[in-house]
């Protein structure tokens, strides 16, 4: 019996030993979802504005909202002042542009007719200068004429240094002919020693001369080439300055 | 004043433009050299100018009247040998330095548009030596021989009182095409 009560006494114990356990760890969890509970509780408490200030926060935005319809007022009376001055200024300078391009469009009129005047005048002399064809003609019938009679001239040469040749031959049969006269002949080989001296000179002479003429040959050609050539590039110039000109509207 | 790639230019193009110049139908081969005016040994030449405000180009065409050479124009007239007068023969060798001188102009043109040039004339090899009293810059004398038979010598004096200067590489192909029988007209 006292077994059993010892037994059951110890069951018992055990069941409320257990139960306390099972009751002390409920309450430590209440507790900490209490303690978080009280956190949340808290911080919303902080973040609320508090009563006295909001007075004072309302004040100040009914001040500043009252500033900006004050300052927007003011822009809006700038603005239309600014815009009633660009309208003037806008009004101004368009009449200026239209006194300019008036005073413009008669300084161009007078400019086309000034450049119409100009333009018949130097279409007058650069067709006038075209002429110049005829000036070129006349320079190559001239220096054609220099060339025939230099050809003629160096002809002529030819034909001279001919009888010079014949002459001295001449000469040298008449000093041998008075050297068989003797004694008689002697007058006349002075006479043909002289002569064939003079034959001897001038044929030195004509060969100089034709060398002369020879180089003149030349000199005269290369100078008619040179103004018949420079001739045409001046006519082609001016010819170009003419299609330009006409060209012009 | 002639530039160094001008002379390289000319040196190039005057034996080019003298044998198309002188090529014909039996003719069309010429085999050109360089030569010394000293070895020009002919009896005549055709003389032509062309002339700029800056430089003066003398340009000769040297030929003799022998058989060959006879022959060589008379096959290009395509008439008999006996049929070809002197004058004929200096006439169509006028054509021929007026066709080379022409060519020379016309490649010329590209870099001095004021450009004119004279008509061909026939002088005596004894003149030629006086050439040499101009003030001459730079000179080219060639020699072109085709089918071992005929022969021509060609002459290029420059003489210039400005600057002579022109890029030879920029001369296009048409300009370097001879035409045949164009002659240079006024």
């Amino acid at each position: 019996m006292i077994v059993f009560f010892i037994l059951a006494g110890g069951i018992i114990l055990g069941a409320a030993l257990g139960a306390a356990y099972f009751l002390l760890v409920y309450i430590k969890r209440l507790q900490t979802e209490w303690q978080s509970e009280r956190t949340q509780l808290q911080q919303q408490l902080n973040d609320k504005v508090p009563a006295s200030e909001l007075k004072t926060l309302r004040n100040s935005h009914e001040e500043a909202v009252k500033k900006l319809r004050s300052d927007h007022t003011s822009l809006l009376h700038e603005s239309e002042a600014s815009l009633n001055k660009c309208r003037q200024l806008l009004e101004k300078t368009n009449r200026e542009t239209e006194q300019r391009v008036n005073d413009l469009s008669y300084t161009l009129s007078q400019l086309q007719a000034n450049t119409s005047a100009c333009k018949a005048e130097l279409q007058k002399d650069v067709s006038s200068l075209l002429n110049i064809l005829s000036t070129l003609h006349r320079w190559d019938d001239e220096m054609s004429l220099l060339m025939q009679q230099n050809k003629y001239m160096l002809n002529q040469n030819t034909e001279f240094a001919v009888i010079v040749k014949k002459t001295v031959v001449l000469a040298l049969n008449a000093a041998i002919e008075a050297a068989r006269a003797g004694e008689a002949g002697h007058g006349f080989a002075v006479v043909a020693d002289e002569v064939r001296s003079l034959a001897i000179r001038a044929e030195g002479f004509s060969t100089n001369y034709r060398d002369s003429l020879y180089k003149s040959d030349l000199v005269t050609t290369s100078t008619f080439q040179d103004v018949q050539a420079s001739g045409k590039m001046i006519f082609a110039a001016v010819h170009a300055l003419d299609s330009a000109l006409n060209k012009l509207p | 004043m002639i530039s160094q790639r001008a002379k390289t230019g000319l040196e190039k193009l005057f034996p080019q433009y003298l044998e198309e110049s002188l090529k014909t139908e039996l003719h069309s081969s010429w085999n050109i050299q360089k030569v010394d005016v000293k070895k020009i040994d002919v009896k005549n030449f055709v003389m032509l100018t062309i002339s700029s405000y800056d430089f003066r180009l003398i340009v000769l065409l040297h030929f003799s009247a022998d058989n060959n050479s006879l022959k060589y124009v008379s096959d290009s007239l395509k008439i008999p040998s006996d049929e070809l007068s002197l004058t004929r023969y200096h006439d169509y060798l006028s054509e021929i330095g007026n066709i080379l001188c022409g060519t020379l102009k016309r490649g010329l043109f590209q870099f001095f548009p004021h450009l004119g040039m004279s008509t061909p004339n026939k002088l005596g090899n004894e003149s030629l030596k006086y050439v040499e009293s101009y003030p001459i810059d730079h000179a080219i004398h060639i020699h072109a021989k085709a089918r071992d038979e005929v022969e021509f010598f060609g002459s290029l004096y420059v003489s210039s009182i400005g600057e002579l200067d022109f890029d030879p590489a920029t001369i296009s192909k048409n300009e370097e095409k001879v035409e045949m029988g164009a002659l240079e007209m006024f």
